[in-house]
C-alpha cells in the first residue's frame, strides 16, 4: 500500500482521541454508591454493553471511522501483484541513456537487459533512436500510445531525464504497470522565458539558465535587429520578436511598460494556467492588469501584463481574446488549451482565508491554486495544480512556471520587496506516476494499480452511519 | 384503621429529633390507643367472666364453689399474661446507610432504626421482654436480659451509638446470639434483605425452622426501588466495594426487571416457610408503616 499524501497519515493520530476518551470513562466518572449492585450484572447483560463512550463496539466503530478517514485523506493506494512475467517494455526518452550515469545508467542497463522490447518516446515510437533527443510535445500521447501497443501483463518501464513528469498535462489513463527512471538533466539549459518592455529604442528579453545546482535569470537589453548572448530581436510591424538560440520567439508589443510573453504549447496547457495565474498574482503585486491572448492548440499563449489592453494585433489573427473573469474582483484566466479541446472555466472563487491572497482556478481538466502569503516583510507564493483529482506542488524544474516564479523573483526583487518564491522539491517522475489510475482495460492487465480512497470514504460513511446508529441506541 | 394524614410525621420530621425515646415516644403515640391485651380467653390468675359449662370444657375448669352456691356449672375464665420476649435483630450492615438521592430521605438504617425504637418501645410499653440484636461489622450486638425496666433505655442507647457497617455474617454467628434461649419465641427482622451470598436467607429461615415466629420488615429506600440515576456513573457496592461502570438510564430497566424478580423470590421463600413479610419504603410515615404491620400481625388491637 503506498500514499499520495503521506503527510496526511499523521490525521491517525486522532485514533488515540476516542480510546483516551474510552479509557478515561472507565476510570472516571460520577460515582454512585448503591446498597447493592448485585443486580447490576444481570442488567448489563441486557442493556449495559450500550455504554457511552465505553461502549466497546462503539469504540470500534470510531476507531475504524477515523483510521478510513486518515487513510482516504492520505490518498492510499494498492498496487496488485503481478500475475504473470510477461517481461517488460522499455521507454527510453531520445538522449536518455547518454545522459544516464552512475546508478541510473546502471539500473538503466539492467532494464535494458531484461526488456523484451526497447522503444524510443518519439512519433511512431522507433526502435532506434532518433536524431534529435528533444522530448516530444506529445509524450503522454507516446506513452498513452506504447500502453495500447505493449501485450497484457507486460511491464512498461519508462526512462526520462525527469522532463516526463514535469509535463501538467491531461495523463493518460495506463492500462499496464509502469516503473519509471529519472535520469537527471545535465548541464546548461537556456530558455527565454520573458521580454519587454519595449521602450521604442530596445527590448529586454529575459533569460534563465538552468543548471544542476538551480537556475540563475539574466536580463539582456537590446535594440531590435542585433543580437547579444544568445538572443536575436527582430521588429516585425509593432511587435518585436525575440529568439534565443534558435528557440521559438516571444512577441513583445510595442509601447508596452511590461510585456511578458508566454509560450505554451498543449502538453503545456495546464502549467500554463497555472503560469497564467501566478502571473495575475504578481500583476496584482506589482500594481499591473494582466490580459491573456490565447492561441489555438499548439500555438503560443502570450500574457500582457500591463494597466492598458493589449495589442490590437494580439486579439487579431488567429488569436483568442480572453477577457477577465465573469466574477467581477477575481480576475480569472479562462480557457487553456488542452489536445485541442479548450477547458471551460467552472468557477472562480477566493482561496483560503489567511493568505494575503489566493485564487483557485478550477477548470474541466484540472485545478490550479495560487496562495499568496505575507509573513512579516516575507512574501510567498505557492503554486499548486491538481489534475485527475490530485493535488500536487507545481515542479519547479525546466517548466513555465518556474520560469515565471524566476521572473517573478527578479522582477520583485528589482522593485525591492523582499521576496521568497516557495520552491517545492521536485518530486522524482516516478513519484509523480503514483497518481493511481483504475484500469480501464482490465481484460489484459496483471498488475494495476488501485485507488483505495473512493472506497475508504464509502467505508467511512458506512462507519459514521453505523457509529451514528449505535451512537442513538445509546441515548 | 387510617390514621389522619396530619398526626402522621414525616420521616424527615423523625430524623430531627435526636432524642431516639422521643422519637419511639412518638412514634407509638401516634397509633397506640391502649395497652395491648390478648382477648383470647384462656385459664389463668387473672379473672374475666364466668360462663356456662359446654361440651368440650375440661371439667377441671369448673368453679365448685359457685356450682355449691347455684348448683349450676360455671366456668371460670381469665385473660391470658403473655409473657415472650421479642427479639428485633436490626440490620446495621453497610447497605443500610444507602439512602434517597433527594438528601432529604432517611436512609435505610436510620428509618429501621426509628422503626426499631418504636417497636421496642412498644413492647416494653405492653410489658413483652425485649431484646435486641444489632447485626453490624460482621458482629452482632445485643441487647437481652430478663430486667424489663432497663432493656429499653439500653435498647435506645445502643441505637443511638449504632452505625452501619460491614456485611450480614453467617448464620452460625448470629444463631449464639439470637437463638440461645430455648422456647418460641417471636423475632423481628429490619434488613433491607441485600446479602452477598444466601446468609440472610439462611439465617431467617433457619430461625423459623427453630420454630420461632418470624417476622421481616423488609426496608427499601425509594432509590432502590426506583433506580433514579442518570448519565454515565460509576456504581459502588457498598459492601463489597465492587463497582460497576455505565448509564444509569441505560441501567434502569434492566434493573428493574431484576429487582422485581428479586423482590418475588424473597417474598414467596419466605411465605412459604411460615415468615411474615412485609416491605416498607423510608418516605412512607413511620407511624401508618409500623401500624400496618402490626395490625397485619394482630400485635395491636
Amino acid at each position: 500500500m503506498g500514499f499520495l499524501s503521506p503527510l496526511w497519515l499523521w490525521a491517525l493520530a486522532a485514533i488515540a482521541l476516542p480510546v483516551a476518551l474510552h479509557l478515561l470513562s472507565r476510570g472516571r466518572g460520577r460515582r454512585v454508591q448503591l446498597a447493592s449492585t448485585r443486580l447490576l450484572p444481570s442488567a448489563l447483560s441486557l442493556r449495559g454493553r450500550r455504554l457511552s463512550p465505553s461502549d466497546m463496539p462503539l469504540l470500534f466503530l470510531r476507531t475504524l471511522l477515523l483510521a478510513a478517514v486518515g487513510l482516504a485523506l492520505a490518498g492510499a493506494w494498492w498496487q496488485h501483484a503481478a500475475t504473470s512475467t510477461a517481461g517488460s517494455w522499455l521507454l527510453l526518452e531520445p538522449g536518455v541513456r547518454t545522459a544516464a550515469t552512475g546508478q541510473a545508467a546502471e539500473r538503466l542497463g539492467r532494464w535494458r537487459s531484461e526488456a523484451r522490447e526497447v522503444r524510443y518516446l518519439a512519433p511512431g515510437l522507433p526502435g532506434s533512436e532518433p536524431a534529435t533527443d528533444r522530448l516530444s510535445p506529445d509524450a503522454w500521447s507516446l506513452l498513452l500510445e506504447a500502453d495500447r501497443a505493449a501485450p497484457p501483463g507486460v511491464e512498461l518501464r519508462v526512462a526520462t531525464r525527469g522532463r516526463l513528469g514535469e509535463l501538467q498535462g491531461e495523463r493518460p489513463a495506463l492500462t499496464h504497470a509502469v516503473s519509471w527512471l529519472a535520469v537527471p538533466a545535465t548541464g546548461a539549459e537556456r530558455a527565454l522565458i520573458a521580454a519587454g518592455p519595449w521602450t521604442g529604442s530596445s527590448v529586454r528579453g529575459i533569460v534563465e539558465t538552468t543548471v544542476a545546482a538551480g537556475s540563475r535569470v539574466t536580463t539582456v537589453d537590446l535594440p531590435p535587429g542585433t543580437t547579444r548572448a544568445g538572443l536575436v530581436a527582430v521588429q516585425t510591424g509593432n511587435h518585436v520578436s525575440l529568439a534565443l538560440d534558435g528557440a521559438p520567439a516571444l512577441a513583445v508589443g510595442a509601447s508596452t511598460l511590461l510585456t511578458l510573453a508566454l509560450h505554451a504549447d498543449a502538453a503545456h496547457a495546464a502549467s500554463a494556467a497555472v503560469w497564467l495565474a501566478a502571473c495575475e498574482v504578481a500583476g496584482r503585486a506589482l500594481g499591473a492588469s494582466a490580459t491573456r491572448v490565447e492561441q489555438p492548440a499548439g500555438a503560443a499563449v502570450r500574457l500582457w501584463l500591463d494597466d492598458r489592453a493589449p495589442p490590437a494585433e494580439w486579439a487579431s489573427g488567429n488569436g483568442v481574446l480572453v477577457t477577465e473573469a465573469p466574477s467581477p474582483g477575481v480576475p480569472c484566466f479562462g480557457s487553456a488549451v488542452a489536445e485541442g479541446e479548450p477547458i471551460v472555466v467552472q468557477r472562480c472563487e477566493e482561496g483560503a482565508a489567511g493568505t494575503a491572497g489566493a485564487a483557485e482556478w478550477r477548470t474541466a481538466g484540472g485545478s490550479a491554486l495560487i496562495q499568496e502569503s505575507v509573513a512579516g516583510s516575507l512574501r510567498t507564493w505557492h503554486l499548486r495544480t491538481r489534475a485527475a483529482g490530485e493535488w500536487s506542488n507545481l515542479a519547479l524544474g525546466d517548466t513555465l512556471p518556474r520560469r515565471c516564479a524566476a521572473w517573478l523573483a527578479a522582477e520583485l526583487a528589482r522593485r525591492g520587496e523582499l521576496v521568497a518564491m516557495s520552491r517545492f522539491d521536485r518530486r522524482s517522475v516516478a513519484d509523480e506516476q503514483r497518481v493511481p489510475r483504475r484500469s480501464t482495460n482490465a481484460a489484459g492487465a496483471s498488475a494495476r494499480r488501485e485507488d483505495l480512497s473512493s472506497w475508504l470514504w464509502l467505508v467511512a460513511a458506512a462507519l459514521a452511519f453505523a457509529e451514528r446508529s449505535r451512537a442513538r441506541r445509546i441515548g | 384503621m387510617t390514621l389522619p394524614s396530619s398526626r402522621l410525621l414525616d420521616p424527615a420530621t423523625l430524623a430531627g429529633i435526636k432524642d431516639l425515646r422521643l422519637v419511639a415516644k412518638t412514634v407509638v403515640e401516634g397509633f397506640l390507643s391502649g395497652l395491648h391485651v390478648d382477648p383470647r380467653p384462656s385459664a389463668g390468675a387473672e379473672f374475666s367472666q364466668y360462663r356456662s359449662y359446654g361440651p368440650g370444657d375440661d371439667p377441671r375448669r369448673v368453679d365448685w364453689r359457685v356450682y355449691a352456691r347455684s348448683d349450676r356449672f360455671f366456668v371460670r375464665e381469665a385473660e391470658t399474661e403473655r409473657d415472650v420476649t421479642i427479639r428485633i435483630v436490626l440490620d446495621a450492615s453497610a447497605s443500610m446507610a444507602h439512602g434517597g438521592v433527594s438528601g432529604q430521605a432517611l436512609s435505610a438504617f436510620d428509618y429501621a432504626r426509628f422503626a426499631t425504637a418504636a417497636l421496642a418501645y412498644l413492647v416494653t410499653t405492653q410489658g413483652d421482654a425485649l431484646a435486641l440484636h444489632a447485626v453490624t461489622g460482621g458482629a452482632v450486638l445485643d441487647v437481652d436480659d430478663r430486667r424489663r425496666e432497663h432493656s429499653l433505655t439500653r435498647a435506645l442507647q445502643l441505637l443511638e451509638h449504632l452505625n452501619p457497617a460491614g456485611a450480614w455474617p453467617s448464620v452460625d454467628e448470629i444463631l449464639p446470639h439470637v437463638a440461645r434461649h430455648r422456647g418460641r419465641q417471636l423475632v423481628l427482622v429490619l434488613s433491607d434483605l441485600w446479602e452477598q451470598a444466601d446468609e440472610l436467607r439462611r439465617t431467617v429461615l433457619t430461625l423459623r425452622a427453630l420454630r420461632h415466629e418470624v417476622l421481616v420488615l423488609h426496608v427499601m429506600s425509594r432509590a432502590d426501588l426506583e433506580f433514579p440515576y442518570q448519565g454515565d456513573a460509576v456504581f459502588e457496592d457498598r459492601e463489597t466495594g465492587a463497582t460497576v461502570a455505565g448509564n444509569g438510564g441505560g441501567l434502569r430497566a434492566g434493573y428493574l426487571t431484576s429487582l422485581e424478580s428479586w423482590l418475588e423470590d424473597w417474598r414467596r421463600t419466605l411465605l412459604e416457610h411460615g415468615v411474615a413479610y412485609q416491605r416498607i419504603v423510608t418516605d412512607e410515615p413511620l407511624e401508618q408503616a409500623l401500624r400496618s404491620f402490626l395490625q397485619r400481625r394482630r400485635l395491636l388491637p
